[in-house]
């Protein structure tokens, strides 16, 4: 059958349908063990760590990683690799050595649950609503992405494929709950490694070495991490402030330290100490993931010239299908699409396991239907899963109005994630946080990034690049919402230091919890020094 | 519950031998984008094999640990049997 860019070969489409026999045999087999709503939506708080670790990685190894990472390195060149060395990593240390004993000691069953405790009723729903809003925002890019994927490379029908997908996830999830999501990343976590690994080394084969490389780019930035950041001319038009204070600071300390979606299966870990070791046991495998994302985009600028056009076709977007047509063999190919499948598939249902927990335990039954048995929230669950699939299909269309996977998603970020972590720096870390400055601070940081995505749009604020007005937008968004919580929080009554106990750094939980003596070289911060080492070493090596 | 390395270990297995064997019964494909490096086999091959080998790694894995449970089982059923029989001695 010839009717996308490839011939696609019965064996492709027998690795497909195996993979899908296994997904929803894996789901089938976890539905005995699913009987309350904690088994459906936490794990039961029994995954092993390593198993939370891979998922905690692998459920963002959805379409943003994949396609949209490679369509940055296309487009932007390596400084792509800034969302990992200077981002991501630190964020995950961070998150592991300071943030994680409150949230797991805390037993809170989700992160606006956090904010409950802390500050208030009003802070916890406008933070849950907003999450809420966002992973279905995000979920739908997920569909459209493979959707798109599909149609290019196999001629398959867009609507058609984006309803295959949507019942896939729903049949597993809905079966198997958070531990079905989880098994199911996991799996993925290696599909994706050992599908699209072969494009990096054939494509390191042709080359021959990292200055091969570097000799076939059109612009000499594309090969340096720092080299050009001193003037905005460089390949992302992004300065100092708005790469450090808003790529390595808000962003990414926002996304991986508050979204839900990454909390959320550390959570599932069987002790604290899992806990602090999920993101830990997640950067390592991290630091490397520039050579499946990264590394493929900048093959692609070089041997499709034309990528970037703005044919749809050809938009940075596909760089990755692209390589997997060019460079595969039929079977390979199969594994390939595979593995993209089961990347939208994993961020989808990321996603929509996120979102049936804040629903359900956040919004359900804190203001709609209070004091009802179990089951009838395990049902409710079950409910939100479909509705949330329901939804996405929805934002899955808004979607294709946008050109570019990566700017529509860290727009979102600047939107919810941005201001949250000043709630949460404040809230852990800064004991006079008082509620209402919590609230306020919230919710005029949001509206503080919708100001400024309105005056972008208007051309009253100019960016060289979309990338750096987001960075920009979420410094701006953070600072708001500072300030503001600081300003009110001193005008306002804070809680008493009794209710804050376990839930601020400083104030000592009640009766005085023992601390168990481990080694130092065993501890989250002993690996946390490691991780930073070896990512400081990449700055520098690729400077 | 299910031990996640178990239908992961399978489905590379699964995979895995398909692929090498397809592979095997395909010569490989003229134009790899690769220029002059030119592949001696089909690449479904070395990759298949790699594939079926991590997937019986973690199939072995999860089935010792599998015979470790059910051997601590059997040592505490023999333990509590012989101090049960010491006592009614």
């Amino acid at each position: 059958m010839k009717t996308g860019l490839v011939t696609a070969q019965p064996i492709d489409y027998a690795v497909i349908l195996i993979y899908f026999i296994f997904v929803l045999g894996v789901g089938f087999k976890l539905k005995k063990n699913m009987k309350s709503s904690d088994d459906f939506l936490l794990a039961g708080h029994r995954i092993p760590s390593w198993v939370t670790g891979l998922a905690f990685l692998s459920a963002n190894l959805g379409a943003i990683e994949v396609m949209g990472m490679a369509a940055n390195a296309a487009q932007y060149g390596i400084m792509t690799c800034h969302f990992y060395w200077l981002g991501a990593i630190p964020a995950m240390v961070f998150l592991a050595v300071f943030m994680m004993p409150f949230y797991y000691k805390s037993k809170i069953r989700s992160v606006p649950e956090y904010l409950r405790k802390r500050f208030n009723e009003p802070t916890r729903a406008l933070n849950a609503i907003s999450f809420a809003v966002m992973t279905v925002l995000m979920s739908g890019i997920n569909l459209y992405a493979m959707a798109i994927v599909f149609k290019l490379l196999l001629g398959w029908d867009m609507n058609a494929s984006i309803a295959v997908a949507a019942m896939v996830v729903l049949a597993y999830t809905i079966t198997g709950g958070l531990t079905s999501s989880i098994y199911n990343e996991v799996l993925q976590f290696f599909l994706i490694v050992f599908g699209l690994l072969p494009v990096s080394i054939l494509g390191l084969l042709r080359f021959g070495s990292w200055s091969a490389i570097c000799n076939r780019f059109d612009n000499p930035g594309f090969a340096h991490l720092w080299k050009e950041i001193g003037t905005i001319h460089n390949p992302m038009g992004v300065d100092m402030i708005g790469l450090i204070g808003g790529l390595g600071f808000v962003l990414s300390f926002g996304y991986w330290c508050t979204d839900f979606l990454v909390i959320q299966r550390a959570l599932a870990a069987e002790d604290l100490r899992g806990a602090r070791m999920t993101p830990i046991i997640a950067a390592f495998p991290k630091i490397l993931f520039p050579v499946l994302t990264v590394l493929p985009g900048l093959f692609a600028i070089i041997l499709i010239p034309k990528l970037g056009s703005n044919n749809d076709d050809l938009s940075f977007n596909m760089a990755i299908p692209y390589l997997l047509a060019v460079m595969y063999p039929n079977g390979l190919f199969g594994l390939g699409i595979t593995a993209l499948l089961a990347s939208f598939m994993s961020g989808m249902a990321g996603n929509v396991t996120a979102f049936n927990t804040v629903w359900t335990y956040d919004i359900y039954q804190s203001y709609i239907a209070k004091n009802k048995s179990d089951a009838h929230y395990l049902w409710m669950g079950k409910l939100a899963t479909a509705i949330g699939i329901i939804i996405s299909v929805g934002t899955c269309y808004l979607c294709m109005n946008f050109k570019s996977i990566m700017d529509y998603m860290q727009l979102i970020f600047t939107f919810f994630n941005a201001p949250l972590f000043a709630t949460f720096l404040l809230g852990m870390f800064f004991r006079r946080t008082s509620p209402w400055g919590a609230f306020y601070g919230l919710l005029g940081g949001t509206l503080a990034a919708v100001v400024h995505y309105i005056l972008t749009l208007q051309h009253k604020l100019h960016y060289m690049s979309e990338m750096a007005g987001n960075f920009h937008r979420s410094v701006v968004a953070w600072t708001v919402c500072l300030v503001l919580t600081i300003t009110i929080s001193y005008l306002t009554k804070p809680k008493a230091v009794e209710e804050l106990r376990g839930l601020v750094w400083g104030v000592d939980e009640k009766g005085g919890a023992v601390a168990v003596k481990t080694s130092v070289f065993a501890s989250p911060g002993f690996f946390g020094v490691i991780l930073l080492a070896l990512t400081a070493y990449l700055n520098y090596l690729f400077f | 519950m299910l031990d996640v390395r178990l239908p992961i270990g399978w489905l590379f297995l699964v995979l895995g031998v398909m692929l090498a064997a397809y592979g095997y019964a395909n010569p490989p494909a003229e134009s790899l984008l690769l220029g002059q490096v030119s592949l001696p086999l089909n690449l479904d091959v070395p990759w298949g094999i790699l594939m079926a080998l991590f997937g019986l790694a973690m199939v072995s894995l999860a089935q010792m640990d599998k015979l470790k449970v059910l051997e601590a089982q059997l040592q505490e059923s023999k333990t509590t049997s012989q101090a049960s029989s010491s006592d009614a001695n």
